[in-house]
This record gives C-alpha cells, sequence and structure tokens, in this order.
C-alpha cells in the first residue's frame, strides 16, 4: 500500500507540474493564434476577399471560432453579411454537426454547440430543433437561444413544450431565449398560454415563465391572456401578469391594474404599483398614493418608488410629507430624499456632533411583520 | 502503564490515517463537485441571470472598524460588481479613525432619517446616511458593538431579501455575486445559504481594486496559508456542499437569505467563531422546522483577503479560531451524531469534531507516546513508520488532489510558482503542522489563563504592495 501511495503521489506532484506547464503552454499557442486569426479576418472583411481554402485546421479551430463569433457580434450591416458568407463558404456549420453528433469527450461538444448557436444560419434549423430533445440540459437550451437567433418561428411551440418539462432554472433560460424572438412570437406564445391554462394539469412555471417574457416584448397583442392570467386565482400568475401590463399599455390594461391594487396578496399589489410607472400616467398618481401607507413595506417602496417617476409624481410625495399615516410619510420621505428633491427645511442637518435631531428607528415599524 | 502507551500510539496512527482518508474521500467529492459547476458555469447560461426575473436583489452588508486608508477602495470595488439590483450597506462600527467622514466625503453621503425596523437588538445607531449613486450606499453610523453587533445592524437596514456579508477589507471579483446568487435563482425555495471561495489577497498586484495577477507571496507562512485555503475552500468544502453538511460559511464571502439570519436572531456578538454559530444556527434552526433547505458552496465566488504575513499574527489568529471552535462544539453538543440533524449531524459535524477539535488534542498525544512506546519496544517500529508515511502520503497526494482541483482558477502557472507550491505539500508536514498543533493546544487552555488575544495587524488593501500600516481590526475568519 505505501508503495502505491508513495508512487500515486510521485505521479501526482509530475503530473501536476506538467499540467501547470501545459496549460502554460496551451495558453501562449492559443494567444498567438487567436492573434494570427483575428488579423486574417479582419483582412479578409477589409478586401472583401474570401479565400478558396483555408489551412485544414482552421476549421476546427476553437480560437477561430471564437474570433468569427466576436468580429459576427461586433459587426453589422454589409459587413455582417460577409462573414456569414465567409462562414458559409468556410463550411464551419459543417464541420460542427459532425462532432456535435459524437457525445464524448462532453466539453468539446458542448463548446461545437455553443459555437454552432452563434453562426448558424437558417439551414442548420432542423438540426437545432432536433438539439430540443438532446439529453443534455446545456445542449438544449443552447439549441433553443440558436433557434431564436436565425428566427425560426415554427421552433416557439417547441421550446414552451420543453419549458413545462424541466427544471425551473432551464425553463427559465428556455424562455429567455424567446425574447430574441421579438413581436413575431407573441401570437404564437400568447395561444400557447391559452391552451396551457386550459389543459387540465397546466405547468404552472411555464406559463409564469410564458407570461414574464410576454411582458420583456411589450406587444398589445398579449393584452387578452395577461388580463387572463392576472383574475386568475394562481397567485404565481397574477404577480407575472401584473408586471407584464406595464409594458402592454392598453386603457384595459391601466384598468386591470388600478383593481390589482386591490388584490389581497402583497405580492400582487407590489408588482402592480411598479408596473403603473410603466403607463407613465398622472391620473394613476392618486390610487398609487393610497399605496404608501400599505400595511407591506414593499409596497410601500414601490409605490413611492412609482410616484418619483410618473408625471405629477414628486408634487404628490411631498404633500405626503404631511400625510397623518405615518407609514405613507416615511416611504414619501424616503423616496424624495433619494432622488434629493427633498425641500431644504425637510432635510435635518446632522453631524457627529448634534446627531439626533429626529428618531430613525419609527416604533409602529417595529410591529409591522417583517417581509418574505 | 506499558500497554495503555501502546494501545494509544496505534489508536493515534489509526486516527492519523483515518483522517487523511476522510479528506481524500473530500477531495474526490471536490473534484466531482467542481467538475459539475465549472460546466455550469461554461454552459449555464450564467449571464442570462443578470437581466432576468430569477436575479432576487441583494444588500451587501460591509462591517468597517478603523478602515479609514481601505474604505472607499474596497466600497469602490463592490460597488462594480456585475448583478442586476444590489444595494451596499457600510455599518461605521464606532472608528476612532476618520472611516466615517471619508466615506461621506468621498461618496457625498446625506444624513436621512430613515426608518427601518430593528429585527435583531444591535447597540445604538447614531445615524444613517445616504448616496444617491448609480448603485445605492447606505452608511450606518453606530456605537462600537464589535463585528457581529455591526452585521446585524446592517441587516436590519438592508431592504432586500438576501443579504452578502463580507468585510472591508475584503475584494470581491466582479461575477462572484452573480456566480452565487445563481444558486439561489436554481432553487429560491431551499436556498438558505451560499458561501463564496476565499483566497488570499498577499502578493497579488491589484488595479483600482481589482486583482491583475495572482503571484505567490514572498513569505512562507503566507505561502503555507494559500495551501492550506486551497486544501479547504478548493478540496473540501465542494464535497461537504455536494452533500448537504456544509458546516460554516466563510465571513469573508456568505450570501444568506435575510429572513433566515433574522429568525436566528443575527450573528452572536463577542463570539469568536461567529460565522460557524451563525452557520450552525442556521442548519438547527430549518432542521428543528423540519423545513427542506439547503446551504451550498459557489467555488466560482472569489473573494480575496489578507492573510497574516507574521508567525505572531498567524498564532493569534490560530489561536481566536480553536477557542471559537471550542465555543461552538460546546453551544452545538446536541448536533453531534444526532440523526435528526440529518448529514449536519451525521458526518460535517462529527469530523469537525474528530479532524478539527480533537486533531490537536490526538496528535499532540502521539508526538508524546509513539516515540515513548517506539523507545520501550511497545509496538513493532516497522508497523509503526510505515503508518506514519501512508498517513503523510495521504496528506500529501490530498494536497496534491486539492492543486490539481486549482488548476481550473488558472493561478500560479509559472514554473518557479509550481515548484514552490509542490515543495509546500511536503514541506508543510515539517514543522508548521507541529506549530499549529502547538497553538491549538495553548487555544484549549487559554480559556483559563489569557483574557485578551489581541488584534490582527493588517497591512490593509490600500496599502498592498506599499509600506505596512495602519488598520488595527479583530478578525474572526476561519478558513
Amino acid at each position: 500500500m505505501t508503495v502505491v501511495l508513495a508512487a500515486s503521489t510521485v505521479i501526482a506532484a509530475l503530473a501536476l507540474v506538467s499540467i501547470k506547464m501545459a496549460h502554460r503552454i496551451i495558453l501562449n499557442s492559443r494567444g498567438v493564434r487567436t492573434a494570427h486569426y483575428l488579423a486574417a479576418v479582419a483582412e479578409m472583411i477589409g478586401r472583401r476577399y474570401i479565400p478558396t481554402e483555408i489551412p485544414k485546421g482552421w476549421r476546427t479551430d476553437t480560437a477561430f471560432h471564437d474570433i468569427l463569433i466576436d468580429y459576427r457580434r461586433l459587426v453589422e450591416g454589409e459587413d455582417g453579411r460577409f462573414i456569414d458568407r465567409m462562414i458559409e463558404e468556410f463550411g464551419i456549420v459543417d464541420a460542427l454537426i459532425p462532432r456535435i453528433r459524437w457525445i464524448f469527450p462532453q466539453t468539446s461538444r458542448l463548446r461545437a454547440v455553443s459555437t454552432l448557436v452563434e453562426l448558424a444560419d437558417r439551414s442548420a434549423a432542423p438540426f437545432l430543433r432536433s438539439l430540443l430533445d438532446d439529453r443534455n440540459d446545456y445542449v438544449r437550451t443552447h439549441a433553443a437561444h440558436g433557434l431564436a437567433r436565425i428566427h425560426d418561428l415554427t421552433a416557439v411551440p417547441l421550446i414552451l413544450d420543453l419549458s413545462t418539462r424541466v427544471r425551473p432554472w432551464e425553463a427559465a433560460r428556455l424562455t429567455d431565449s424567446l425574447v430574441a424572438f421579438g413581436v413575431d412570437a407573441v401570437p404564437l406564445i400568447t395561444e400557447w398560454a391559452s391552451d396551457e391554462m386550459d389543459s387540465p394539469r397546466p405547468s404552472v412555471e411555464a406559463v409564469t415563465q410564458s407570461a414574464r417574457v410576454l411582458g420583456f416584448i411589450g406587444d398589445n397583442a398579449a393584452e387578452p391572456v395577461l388580463l387572463r392570467l392576472l383574475s386568475s386565482p394562481n397567485l404565481e400568475w397574477r404577480i407575472a401578469a401584473a408586471s407584464a401590463l406595464g409594458r402592454v399599455g392598453t386603457d384595459e390594461a391601466r384598468t386591470a391594474l388600478l383593481n390589482a391594487l386591490a388584490d389581497n396578496a402583497w405580492e400582487v399589489r407590489a408588482r402592480a404599483v411598479r408596473a403603473m410607472a410603466a403607463l407613465a400616467d398622472e391620473t394613476v398618481g392618486p390610487a398609487v398614493v393610497a399605496l404608501l401607507g400599505d400595511t407591506e413595506w414593499w409596497v410601500r417602496q414601490n409605490a413611492a418608488e412609482t410616484l418619483g417617476e410618473i408625471p405629477g409624481g414628486v408634487a404628490l410625495l411631498l404633500d405626503a410629507l404631511d400625510s397623518p399615516d405615518k407609514f405613507a410619510a416615511d416611504s414619501a420621505l424616503n423616496q424624495l430624499a433619494e432622488m434629493r428633491k427633498l425641500p431644504p427645511g425637510r432635510l435635518p442637518v446632522l453631524s457627529r456632533e448634534r446627531p439626533h435631531e429626529a428618531p430613525i428607528v419609527l416604533p409602529e415599524l417595529v410591529e409591522t411583520r417583517p417581509f418574505s | 502503564m506499558r500497554t495503555a502507551i501502546n494501545v494509544s500510539s496505534i489508536a493515534v496512527l489509526g486516527y492519523f490515517v483515518a483522517m487523511q482518508l476522510h479528506m481524500l474521500a473530500l477531495a474526490i467529492l471536490s473534484a466531482r463537485a467542481i467538475y459539475k459547476q465549472r460546466m455550469f458555469e461554461r454552459f449555464g447560461r450564467v449571464q442570462d441571470m443578470l437581466g432576468s426575473d430569477l436575479s432576487p436583489p441583494v444588500s451587501i452588508v460591509v462591517p468597517a472598524y478603523n478602515e479609514s486608508a481601505g474604505i472607499v477602495e474596497s466600497i469602490r470595488s463592490i460597488a462594480m460588481v456585475t448583478y442586476p439590483k444590489f444595494e451596499i450597506i457600510v455599518v461605521n462600527d464606532g472608528s476612532k479613525d476618520d472611516t466615517l467622514e471619508k466615506m461621506i466625503e468621498h461618496f457625498k453621503m446625506l444624513a436621512l432619517p430613515m426608518p427601518f425596523r430593528p429585527s435583531i437588538k444591535t447597540a445604538d445607531v447614531r445615524q444613517v446616511y445616504h448616496a444617491k449613486l448609480p448603485v445605492s450606499i447606505t452608511l450606518v453610523d453606530k456605537a462600537n458593538g464589535g463585528r457581529a453587533d455591526a452585521v446585524n445592524a446592517g441587516i436590519n437596514v438592508a431592504r432586500y431579501p438576501y443579504v452578502m456579508l463580507t468585510d472591508a477589507d475584503v475584494l470581491i471579483d466582479g461575477d462572484a455575486l452573480v456566480n452565487s446568487m445563481r444558486y439561489v435563482a436554481e432553487d429560491r425555495t431551499r436556498t438558505v445559504g451560499v458561501g463564496g471561495n476565499v483566497r488570499p489577497l498577499n502578493g497579488c498586484t491589484i488595479r483600482h481594486g481589482h486583482i491583475v495577477d495572482a503571484k505567490l507571496p514572498g513569505g512562507w507562512w503566507e505561502r503555507i496559508q494559500i495551501l492550506e485555503y486551497i486544501r479547504s475552500f478548493v478540496g473540501a468544502r465542494p464535497g461537504w456542499s455536494a452533500i448537504n453538511s456544509l458546516i460554516f460559511l466563510s465571513g469573508a464571502f456568505g450570501v444568506y437569505l435575510k429572513q433566515a439570519v433574522v429568525d436566528v436572531g443575527g450573528l452572536t456578538s463577542g463570539h469568536m467563531g461567529e460565522d460557524l454559530d451563525l452557520s450552525m444556527r442556521i442548519h438547527r434552526h430549518y432542521r428543528r422546522l423540519k423545513k427542506p433547505y439547503r446551504m451550498v458552496y459557489a467555488p466560482s465566488a472569489v473573494a480575496w483577503t489578507e492573510v497574516p504575513s507574521t508567525r505572531k499574527v498567524l498564532r493569534r489568529q490560530r489561536i481566536r479560531w480553536h477557542r471559537g471552535l471550542l465555543r461552538a462544539m460546546w453551544d452545538f453538543r446536541s448536533s453531534l451524531f444526532n440523526p435528526r440533524h440529518g448529514t449536519v449531524g451525521m458526518l460535517g459535524w462529527p469530523a469537525m469534531f474528530l479532524f478539527e477539535f480533537l486533531a490537536p488534542i490526538i496528535e499532540f498525544l502521539g508526538y508524546l507516546v509513539v516515540p515513548v512506546s517506539l523507545l520501550f519496544g511497545g509496538i513493532n517500529p516497522y508497523p509503526a513508520l510505515l503508518l506514519l508515511v501512508i498517513a503523510f502520503l495521504a496528506g500529501a497526494f490530498t494536497s496534491l488532489l486539492a492543486l490539481f482541483l486549482d488548476e481550473r482558477f488558472g493561478y500560479f502557472n509559472k514554473p518557479l510558482e509550481a515548484l514552490t507550491l509542490l515543495s509546500l505539500v511536503f514541506l508543510e508536514n515539517m514543522g508548521l503542522r507541529q506549530q499549529t498543533v502547538w497553538w491549538r493546544i495553548r487555544a484549549i487552555f487559554g480559556g483559563i489563563t489569557t483574557k485578551q488575544w489581541g488584534d490582527m495587524q493588517r497591512k490593509g488593501v490600500a496599502n498592498l504592495g506599499g509600506k505596512t500600516a495602519h488598520p488595527v481590526k479583530p478578525v474572526q475568519r476561519r478558513t
């Protein structure tokens, strides 16, 4: 046993030194190759020249892929289209697909997937759609983002269906990808969300995420389904819908949000009052002021922040300073102070020598329930 | 008598082998956890969190006591953390220098009658200041009450549901917060704490509050500690985290669910192992409630802290740490081998008892009885030597494994640095280990003979690379 352990220790020590040295050499070599590729690709773009043949190793070199990805992200318009042509003529995608079909080594495969997602054109859509059924969650998530990048709308329902079967983290990442589809995806998402809500066992997480995406995209076509979610008994859906409706911004959304300010759940009230800021409508001011004295800290805080952002809100905050409701006065005071809009007479001048002119800890607040 | 000595000798040697095997097992578990984490980091789209509703806001609490020289640099470094929504709460714990004035002046802070709920009792808060910058910075000025008290005051003022506890002399990598909060986003209902990977700052090149080059420091005491930190934070904690037995999160970087900290009454003032105490109370709280929870470790959430550079300061620190452990051992004795406390009660805490608390006693005993036993021929020298060699090699192998795992971070790649680290793997058993044992033995008996253990002299973040200076501050962190 001693001999084995001693041999293992010596081997481990030698291996450690070798690995450290190898890392150093690999990093240096990669740096040199990267500089070389950077110059070569820049020259090709500048001269609008695509060589008929490139050195054999380039197509599969991850350093070359990274340079192409960086250029593709930075450059738009005609130059961007030229890079797309370069990628096609070099056959980068064709070189990546066989690599992805091999399961091992996993790291190399995942790297190929993430490169494909960045460089693929529409011709790779069927292959990317097939990756949505892959066993590896990273592959599935990247495939969804790749499909979004090439704007393959047929993948939208597939991605949403997939999000019902996976863990919350993956569901969130999958639905994140839908934002990139933009308004074109809104009818597909709303139709899917309605069907899912009507199903006997709807996926709460996936529907919540779809509402979040609709809010990010902010298209009026999403309003009916969001209004339906806001009136549902499911708390998570109501919270997501309240946030999203602020960006939809029609009259019906405004009315629904005003009603949501009286929701029993403080989470919905907090989201609804914050969504009011996005409406930028001064007529909602009095309804928001009423929430400055809410029993929940988050609702009061959000109401004060909203008043700070809507037209005429600062005047309402100044009025609230004299409110008989201590909670409302404090929330207004905090917000105005943070915005540096407190009238000179209201800001206590304190120093280390003269510490307390006003009590900092309000006994009333001690009694309130801590937020969760 | 002779039989007793012989039995003790064999028990001590067996104990060493068991200890090294336990560390080896942890290193293997850690290797798996780090591989999974690395894959996630590379391909799990962690950066998507930055624009996602899944990212809960975080309050970063920074207690500061006599940190005048480094406080501005440190807060600027924290303010550059990449995360969607966070606030910084600096708590001036009755500093005798101009920490408060520097903060107010540099960040143009205004005194505000800011209302807050004191969920945890603390020393008097004198005033709250606020700066309106791209990042919200709140400064709480309070009477001196120690680090725990200052952290509690910061938690009282914190607005967000998660609090990150750190120190004013810690530098945090830009992506550390997002890398730790991704565990919360993954499982928000169960995650109550996320610990970060703390690395020694000594020897590093710092520019604008960021580490630009991680190098080995010149002093051997500091170098040895680098190996210790790597073994603990890279070679062991990921393993404990994988089996949900992470006993404590370092005070230099720990993210907690605020409600969990409030529920257990905050940090315990005057406790020398306050981080260990807090984590154990959270474990006990959730076990008693029978609520599913987890405390996890995020290897890629890196924070940098200064470690003692002299033997004298290191001695003080180790004595403090061990005294903190002694108190925690007593306070949580009911958790030991308690099946109702799950893996913490049956694995994590017993390992702490056997291989941290008992280690110096048994090792000290070993240094006494094994030579005596060998002298009187009580034990056969050959198997005894064999066991010793096995224990030594297993220890070296574990350290090497930890260094392998540390390769993932890409530090210390220069040939000389690699060789130095390699030599430390073998050298640390020839003097420092025995020295540490003696300090910990002193810590056990220190309760009777010593009341004041003194403070740690730090160079301070702003002074690293320059002259040794000023701030004197009690440090109660553990590796």
